[in-house]
């Protein structure tokens, strides 16, 4: 998997080439809008992060000069100015997702996963961990084949789960898709939320699926 | 003309026609006097006694003179001062909202003229010290975003790295969650210098508020579960009105989660939705204890959190009900603070009522 990092504060472009070579992603840096654009027309990139603010040419005409040549590199925008307007302007630009600063490296890397494996377009129906098992179309939910009711949120949250694949999930990106809020709530809700599912899912059954991961959010998996 | 010539001009005017009143009937009075002299003698002139003369100046000559003294002086002065009267009705409109506008100049260089002169002058610094302080939030907040970032990063690779040792990693833990932690208050700064800014009406659209309030109560019954505390939706009529749906349901959940925090265990919420005539009112009031009275002017105040001594069990940034505020009044509603003579703690949200 090859990255294009276009990004002019070199710092930021340092740590997300870290972040992303500790993943085994092959990664290459640019610092300006131009030579991005050129470096992405030519090369066979697999994604290309861009920042919004960047010299010679903005991250948003970078991806409108590369849709209009005809490229489907998924981009995923990075910028200081998290407002909506932004975000809209920046996924009608043929953006395919946007991620406001500041912003966790584990949530750039689940957003990263989901945007590759959206990008080979395989969708199951029914996901399943260990003995649990939730289909996507029904919203049914059952563990060790014994069914479990959830209300409309808490299925989002497990779906929300379920979709990172074992990854972390952050508090941000857990709102976003159950809720829709574009705002921190400031307030625990994911926490009430996780805890409830918890006690639905775990507390009867073991091995414990939900794990906590502090100081990042929450995940899907079997215990380490 | 300056204003201190035109008032004396006015009242020399004035006196003049007053005078000449007067002197018209002394004039006349002498001239029977001297008439009767003339054609009667010495005794007829006697008959004039001096005394009803001048009363009768007095009453004929004097009254009306003082009559239009009166009416005259106080049409024209109102004439004189009606350049104040406008100059202040216009100060009166001014607002934090419009002072990038100046006052209308008459321009004839009498002192209003060179004092609206002075006053705009101080409202264009005043404007660009506001201006000043809401992009300075606003920039300090952009500003703040990428160090963070960075930070949060380069913590969350030494929390991953299997050299960081156990005891070390706690740590890190925890600047990493107070790091989230600025991250947000800095997200919320820039929000209200945004709000500020008048940039918050974005889009708008007709929002079926009853339903907004209805995930409420759903989210609350949830948030509250820990203290038990009762929620009860006492009315909820259909409501729509005009804006941003995003921004309600954020303005809701603040208003929402202040009811949970500031509440006490097996305490009460209620919550009430009505549609009047030309708003709608939304009332929630949730019991635990009251602010003190002196303090309840600072609620809506930026980083304000009640009282001290309470503060470090409430978590929060002390900016919610202030951005509830500036949602409220970016779509031309209001939000009032209000402790209940039961000591319940309220808040009432009005807004326009929409289209049904």
């Amino acid at each position: 998997m090859h990255v294009l990092i276009v990004e002019d504060d070199p710092k930021t472009a340092a740590l997300l080439a870290s972040a992303l070579r500790q993943e085994e992603f092959e990664v290459s840096n640019v610092a300006d809008g131009e030579s991005g654009l050129q470096l992405a027309l030519a090369g066979n990139f697999d994604v290309l992060l861009v920042d919004i603010m960047l010299p010679k040419r903005t991250g948003l005409s970078l991806v409108r000069e590369l849709r209009q040549q005809g490229r489907t590199t998924p981009v995923i925008m990075l910028s200081a100015r998290g407002e909506v307007e932004q975000r809209v302007e920046g996924l009608n630009a043929g953006a395919d997702d946007y991620l406001p600063k500041p912003f966790a490296m584990s949530e750039l890397l689940a957003r990263l996963r989901s945007l590759l494996r959206r990008n080979v377009g395989h969708k199951p129906t029914v996901l399943g961990l260990a003995d649990l098992t939730y289909d996507v179309g029904t919203r049914e939910t059952r563990r060790a084949g014994k069914r479990i009711e959830l209300s409309s949120r808490e299925s989002l949250l497990l779906e929300c789960l379920f979709r990172a694949e074992g990854g972390v999930v952050s508090r941000r990106d857990i709102i976003t898709s159950v809720w829709e809020y574009d705002f921190d709530p400031g307030t625990n809700l994911v926490d009430v939320y996780v805890r409830r599912l918890r006690e639905k899912i775990d507390r009867d059954h073991s091995p414990a699926l939900i794990q906590t991961v502090r100081g990042f959010g929450y995940a899907l998996r079997l215990q380490p | 003309m300056t204003l201190r010539r035109r008032i004396s001009f006015y009242y020399a005017a004035t006196l003049s026609v007053s005078l000449v009143i007067v002197a018209f009937w002394s004039w006349f009075e002498f001239n029977e006097q001297r008439d009767a002299a003339l054609h009667g003698g010495a005794e007829a002139a006697m008959k004039h006694n001096p005394l009803v003369e001048t009363v009768e100046i007095i009453l004929l000559g004097g009254l009306p003179a003082l009559l239009l003294g009166i009416i005259g002086g106080s049409l024209l002065m109102q004439r004189a001062l009606r350049p104040i009267e406008e100059l202040t009705e216009v100060l009166e409109t001014t607002t934090a909202s419009n002072l990038a506008e100046p006052v209308p100049r008459s321009g004839n260089g009498d002192e209003l003229d060179r004092m609206t002169a002075v006053f705009n002058g101080m409202k264009e610094r005043l404007g660009a010290s506001f201006t000043q302080a809401r992009e300075f939030t606003l920039h300090a907040s952009h500003e703040l975003k990428t160090p963070l970032t960075i930070l949060h990063g380069t913590l969350e690779q030494m929390i991953e790295d299997g050299a960081t040792p156990i005891t070390h990693r706690e740590r890190i833990t925890s600047m990493l969650e107070e790091v989230q932690r600025l991250s947000g208050i800095v997200g919320q700064l820039a929000f209200l210098a945004k709000a500020d800014a008048g940039l918050l009406d974005s889009s708008r659209s007709t929002v079926a508020l009853h339903e907004l309030v209805r995930d409420l109560v759903e989210d609350l019954t949830l948030l509250s579960a820990a203290q038990n505390i009762t929620i009860t939706l006492h009315d909820c009529q259909p409501v729509h009105v005009t804006g941003d749906r995003m921004r309600l349901r954020q303005l809701l959940l603040i208003l929402g989660d202040n009811a949970v925090k500031h509440n006490h265990k097996n305490g009460g919420i209620t919550l009430a939705l009505h549609q009047g005539e030309a708003h709608a009112t939304f009332r929630i009031t949730n019991t635990g204890p009251a602010l003190p009275p002196e303090l309840r002017p600072r609620v809506f105040d930026r980083f304000f959190r009640g009282d001290p001594s309470h503060s470090s069990t409430v978590e929060g940034s002390g900016l919610g009900l202030s951005i509830a505020e500036s949602i409220a009044k970016s779509h031309h509603g209001s939000l009032v603070f209000q402790v209940l003579e039961d000591t319940r703690t309220q808040l009432t949200l009005t807004l326009p009522a929409g289209q049904k």
